[in-house]
């Protein structure tokens, strides 16, 4: 638990601060890629940028959450995880498990098994709304507890 | 040759990131039944490390209660007479742990609406686990 007490005191003592800033911000990106996909299947308009555009942008936005998903898991893994109760905190960790089981299918039908890709539109959609669900079971309590 | 054999083989770094996202997919799970597994053994023993109050036929001085809500203790420093009673009473929605930071004092996680109680034998900063945020005192006189 020491490590815990190492992160808050890097975080100045706010570290479940920080997560909830984080975690608003992965969600964020998480809707962005969902608009991003949207725009290189051309299936949408918005953002007004090229197909290709919309690619690379998609990858270094999806290396960007996944990176920062990654250190907010740690964060909780190290720390909070366990507790099955109340039920939010059963179903945050639920989706919480659940987001990183999406994107070992996402990188299995990426680089793996390229058969795979016409799944990623299910998968994408997957974690957007599972990153959505760990967005409402952490921050929204977050700041009605406030 | 096959096709199979024709196939690119997959780069070793994308078969280590997968694993890595299965890992801390079953992760989460792991540290669930384990939490369940170790408070099911914990649970007859829970407040061993609490010295209950009642214990000792010790005369208990003046005590006082901590509230946990809002992701927050109150009050944030609680003074005791030395011997007293201090009731840690989970109001709160989440649940939380009293830990103290220097060891000695863990109540373990408190589902909302449990209570912790211990007898203050010294000072001690304390703060949530699961809310590293959340942080007190209990200020021994005497």
């Amino acid at each position: 638990m020491d490590l815990v007490q190492l992160l808050n005191d890097l975080a100045g003592g706010q570290l479940l601060l920080w997560k909830v800033l984080l975690t608003s911000v992965i969600f964020a990106c998480a809707g962005f890629q969902v608009l991003l996909a949207a725009r290189f299947y051309e299936a949408s308009t918005v953002p007004p940028i090229s197909t290709g555009a919309a690619a690379r942008t998609h990858r270094f936005n999806g290396k960007l959450t996944v990176t920062l998903a990654v250190v907010v898991a740690l964060s909780c893994l190290i720390g909070p995880a366990g507790p099955t109760s109340p039920t939010r905190v059963l179903l945050h960790s639920i989706f919480g498990s659940l987001v990183f089981g999406l994107l070992a299918a996402k990188y299995t039908a990426l680089k793996l098994r390229p058969s795979w890709g016409r799944y990623l539109p299910w998968i994408g959609s997957g974690l957007f709304l599972t990153f959505a669900a760990i967005w409402a079971t952490s921050v929204a309590d977050y700041v009605t507890a406030r | 040759m096959s096709q199979a054999a024709d196939r690119p083989r997959p780069n070793p770094v994308w078969l280590l990131v997968v694993v890595l996202m299965l890992g801390l997919a079953v992760t989460g799970p792991v540290l669930m039944v384990r939490d369940q597994l170790a408070n099911r053994v914990a649970t007859p023993s829970a407040a061993e490390g609490a010295q209950p109050a009642s214990g000792g036929g010790q005369a208990a001085a003046a005590g006082g209660t901590v509230k946990m809500a809002g992701l927050a203790f109150a009050p944030a420093t609680l003074t005791v007479a030395k011997g007293a009673t201090v009731v840690f009473d989970n109001d709160d929605t989440a649940p939380h742990t009293v830990t103290a930071r220097s060891g000695g004092v863990d109540s373990g996680v408190l589902d909302p609406g449990r209570q912790f109680q211990l007898t203050a034998t010294e000072s001690f900063d304390y703060f949530c686990q699961i809310h590293p945020s959340m942080t007190a005192k209990i200020a021994v006189t005497g």
